[in-house]
Parts: C-alpha cells; sequence; structure tokens
C-alpha cells in the first residue's frame, strides 16, 4: 500500500519530500505463521498483529531486545530448520545472512510458510 | 514530587551541586565493566517511578540553573539558536509536543490551555506566563522554537527528513561536549558525524539512521551518550575552547575527585506531526567522581571503563592525556569484586568497598 502510494505520487511528479510515509515501528502486521522454540519446547502460532518477539514473549519466554525496531541486533536468533519464505524488515542482518535463511530478527521479521524452528 | 530548584552556577564560581535525590537517578551509562559504541537504541515509553526515563522530558533541581546559563551563552553568541527558513513549522510542532507534554506530565508547574488556536502557557517555575496564536509568530516574543527551547533543558537538534535522510537545519545548542550548531547547520546524518571514530567502520551510523528515518509519532526512542568535563561546564562548546580547554590543566591528584565530571547525556528522538520533521533533545547530567564513588558498584566500574576504554575513544573524547591520573584516583575505589549487570546502582545488594 505505501510502496503503491509512493509509487503513485513519483509518478504523478511529487516531490519525494512531499509524500510522507511511515515505516511502522510497531509491528507491522502480516499473515499468521506457526513457529516452534526449540530450547523452550514451545509451539506458537503469531497472530496478524503481534510481532515474532511479542508471540515469544506472550509464552513467557524471556527473548533479549532493545530497539524493537530492527536496527540495534540485540534479538537476533538462530534458525534451526525452516520450509517456506522469510519476510525480512530488519536492518541489522547483511544480504547474505538474509538470504541464508539461517538468522532472523524477531522484532520486526515475519515468515511465510509451513515449518520454522528457533534456537529459543 | 515536589522539585526544589537549586540556586547555582555552571561557570565561575561552579556552584552547581547535587542533592541526594540527583545521585540516585544518576543515568549512570555503563551497563557492563566495558564500554564500545554500539546502536544502544530503546524505545522511550517511560521507566521506573522518579528515574529520569519516567517523563518524556524530564524537569530536575537544576531547570532555573540551567535555564539561566542558556540565557547567557545566548546573550554573547546568538548563533547557538539557528533555523534554516524551511524549518519554522517544525518550530510549532516542537513547541506543541513540549507544551503539551510538560503540562501533562507535571500539571503542577506547567499549564496549557487551548481554546482553538488561542493558546494559553503557564510556566510556574519561570514565571512566564503568555496568551498567544498557535502558528503566528508575531504574537510570541521569539520564534516557537527559540521560545520553547528557553523554557527546557538540554539541548535540541531539529532535524528536516529528506532524500533518506536527516538534515540538521534548526537547533539550540548551548550545553554541547565539543561540537557547533554553527558549524553543522545544513549538515545530514552522516556529515555531522563524520568526526567520530570506529562507528562508521562498524556499521552504526548506517543502521542507526534507518532506525531514526521510521520512528512514528507517538512512539519516541532514546539512547545514552557520555563524555567528561572538568568542572561542571555546560557550555563546552569549540567556540568557547578557549576558555575551557584550559581547565583541564587544573586537575590535580587532590582536586580530581570534585573537578572531574562525568556527563552523560540523554537522547531522545520523537516524529514532528505537521512537518514530518525530528527532534533530538540531548539533555546533560553531570556527577562528579567523588560523588560517583558513593555508588560502590559505579566506583568499581567505572574505574575499569576508563582504564579498558579504546585509546581512539578516549582521544575523541578528549580525556586520553589525564587518563593516568584519573585512573590514580579511580584504582583507590576498584577492590576487583564482581559487579552485578545492568545500569542501576545496586545500592542494598553491592557490598561495600573492602580495602
Ligand atoms: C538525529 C539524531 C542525532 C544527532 C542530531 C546527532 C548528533 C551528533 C553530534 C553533533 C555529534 C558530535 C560529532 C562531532 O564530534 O562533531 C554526535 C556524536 C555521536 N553520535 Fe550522534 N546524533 C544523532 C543520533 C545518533 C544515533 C542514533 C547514534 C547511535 C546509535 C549516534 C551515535 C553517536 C556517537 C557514538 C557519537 C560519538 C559520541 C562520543 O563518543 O562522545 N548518534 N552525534
Ligand atoms: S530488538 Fe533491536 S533489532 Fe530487534
Amino acid at each position: 500500500m505505501i510502496n503503491w502510494v509512493r509509487r503513485t505520487a513519483t509518478v504523478a511528479g511529487w516531490p519525494d519530500a512531499h509524500v510522507h510515509h511511515e515505516e511502522f515501528l510497531a509491528p507491522q502486521p502480516g499473515k499468521p505463521f506457526a513457529v516452534r522454540l526449540a530450547k523452550s519446547g514451545l509451539s506458537l502460532e503469531v497472530g496478524e498483529d503481534e510481532s515474532l518477539l511479542e508471540a515469544i514473549e506472550r509464552l513467557g519466554v524471556d527473548p533479549p531486545y532493545l530497539c524493537r525496531g530492527g536496527a540495534c541486533g540485540q534479538c537476533e536468533t538462530d534458525v534451526l530448520e525452516s520450509d517456506g519464505t522469510f519476510i525480512h524488515r530488519d536492518h541489522w542482518l547483511e544480504d547474505g545472512e538474509k538470504s541464508s535463511g539461517k538468522k532472523i530478527m524477531p522484532c520486526v521479521s515475519r515468515f511465510d510458510g509451513k515449518i520454522l524452528v528457533l534456537d529459543r | 514530587m515536589t522539585i526544589r530548584f537549586n540556586d547555582e552556577t555552571f561557570r565561575d564560581d561552579y556552584s552547581f551541586s547535587n542533592s541526594q535525590r540527583a545521585k540516585d537517578r544518576f543515568p549512570f551509562p555503563f551497563h557492563e565493566d566495558s564500554y564500545m559504541y554500539s546502536i544502544n537504541m530503546e524505545q522511550h515509553q517511560g521507566g521506573p517511578a522518579d528515574s529520569i526515563y519516567e517523563k518524556r522530558f524530564d524537569v530536575d533541581e537544576h531547570y532555573l540553573a540551567e535555564m539561566r546559563d542558556r540565557a547567557l551563552v545566548l546573550a554573547d553568541d546568538p548563533l547557538r539558536c539557528q533555523s534554516l527558513p524551511h524549518m519554522a513549522l517544525a518550530g510549532w510542532d516542537l513547541l506543541e509536543l513540549i507544551m503539551v507534554s510538560k503540562s501533562e506530565d507535571y500539571p503542577e508547574l506547567f499549564e496549557l490551555h487551548r481554546d482553538g488556536s488561542k493558546w494559553h502557557w503557564i510556566n510556574k517555575p519561570m514565571g512566564i506566563e503568555d496568551h498567544f496564536i498557535f502558528m503566528d509568530e508575531t504574537t510570541l516574543p521569539y520564534a516557537p522554537m527559540e521560545y520553547i527551547t528557553r523554557q527546557t533543558q538540554g539541548d535540541f537538534c531539529v532535524l528536516d527528513q529528506r532524500e533518506d535522510n536527516l538534515w540538521m537545519d534548526a537547533g539550540m545548542v548551548t550545553t554541547q561536549a565539543d561540537w557547533s550548531l554553527d558549524f553543522d547547520i545544513g549538515m545530514n546524518f552522516f556529515e555531522w558525524h563524520a568526526p567520530v571514530p570506529l562507528a562508521h567502520e562498524k556499521g552504526i551510523f548506517k543502521r542507526a539512521l534507518k532506525f531514526l528515518l521510521s520512528i512514528q509519532q507517538g512512539a519516541p526512542a532514546r539512547r545514552l551518550n557520555w563524555t567528561m568535563t572538568v568542572n561542571p561546564l555546560l557550555d563546552t562548546s569549540p567556540e568557547n575552547y578557549h576558555k575551557w580547554g584550559v581547565q583541564k590543566n587544573s586537575l590535580t591528584p587532590e582536586n580530581i575527585g570534585s573537578k572531574q565530571h562525568l556527563r552523560v547525556e540523554l537522547q531522545t528522538f520523537f516524529r514532528l506531526p505537521r512537518s514530518n520533521g525530528l527532534v533530538f533533545p540531548i539533555r546533560c547530567y553531570l556527577m562528579s567522581f567523588q560523588d560517583i564513588m558513593s555508588k560502590p558498584k559505579w566506583g568499581r566500574r567505572l574505574h575499569r571503563v576508563v582504564r579498558d576504554l579504546p585509546e581512539e575513544l578516549a582521544t575523541y573524547k578528549g580525556f586520553i592525556d589525564k587518563r593516568p591520573m584519573m585512573l590514580d584516583f579511580l584504582a583507590q575505589y576498584d577492590d576487583g569484586l564482581p559487579t552485578s549487570f545492568g545500569v542501576w546502582p545496586d545500592d542494598h545488594s553491592e557490598p561495600s568497598l573492602q580495602k
């Protein structure tokens, strides 16, 4: 949606600075997905309006975090197994790490697929 | 909490002091026994009761003295307050943000009454009361940014956001740690950060900027930064280096405990609603070495941090020459015991000095 608005505005000749948009620090919504936390031995479903980090916290697990905006690196989590597509939205991981399927930043990123197992 | 405002100075006789409350809530910036730059940003949504994080804009016992010091700096050097022509709207945004926050967070000190665009502002500690028309500059004694930042502790950078960058296009900067608004005005995020060692290579600024660009209204963020200042000086500007730089040489092993101050900045980041700018308040807290030593955990830790700080940082922060003298003093307060994790003093659980 936001991308569409910006593209349309650019095509219509609006200078960029006059088209304000906010990438929300609050979790961006997305399709629900299932996760297994290997260390804690828990399974959960991440809802549409919560982040993966919030879903993990909701189960009483206390994962590390600081900025909750994909920049500080504190919440970096190892992926043990996956079958699906990562929706990386952070500014922390290098491109190679993003495509490796071995890391995820749960404060902002999501997943679309059948299996996701985290080292948490 | 009623605040008693100190009658004190940050120049000449340096009568500045911290009450017990101010010492207890000092933002000691080290959560472990070493320090390196990192993306140490978190959300600014309150904090422990009576801590400096609790309110959006912390008002403390130094308020009136800091405002007097700001007025003196401005009288000497009006260029400490600048705003490029396109930043007028951001100035109103900032005035609104501060007036609304302070009147909600400190109703006994500040009042804001709004009737459409007719606004009525009361600042009781400073004895100011003004009626004005919001967005009409002619109804205030100063432009809006200057008006409100003459009544609010801390420096303010007001950033314009365009071309996926932030531009330092306005500010009120009288209590800075050796950088100059007049020099940085019009620069972007990478340009004004150019002098900082090591952080560029670590990708800190690239990532931090992306985070800042996505800060949204009502969801401010914060971080701490720190340096060292000899004498409780607020105005350590390059413009006045000839006045304060030489004071570093007045340090002696006998007076270092009272003269040497740890200077901590609480930096916050707020999105501005109409202009889509970002405001960056930099709030300065000073505490003398000897006061810090009254907290055993902070004493142990400060010694270890200063001892092990990379040379590039000690040089950039301007205390490499005095580091040996600092360490002689600080070592007396480090008995080698382990410290607990986190910044809080843990007065009741940390053992007192064992030597
Ligand atoms: C838009 C907001 C910001 C403004 C206006 C700002 C401004 C400044 C300025 C003027 C300096 C002094 C540079 C000099 O030596 O001339 C500085 C230093 C620095 N800034 Fe920023 N900054 C901002 C945000 C950040 C963020 C988000 C970070 C990191 C996460 C950061 C990290 C640093 C560091 C590490 C230093 C060196 C400080 C020291 O060692 O004392 N800044 N900043
Ligand atoms: S909490 Fe900072 S990157 Fe996730």
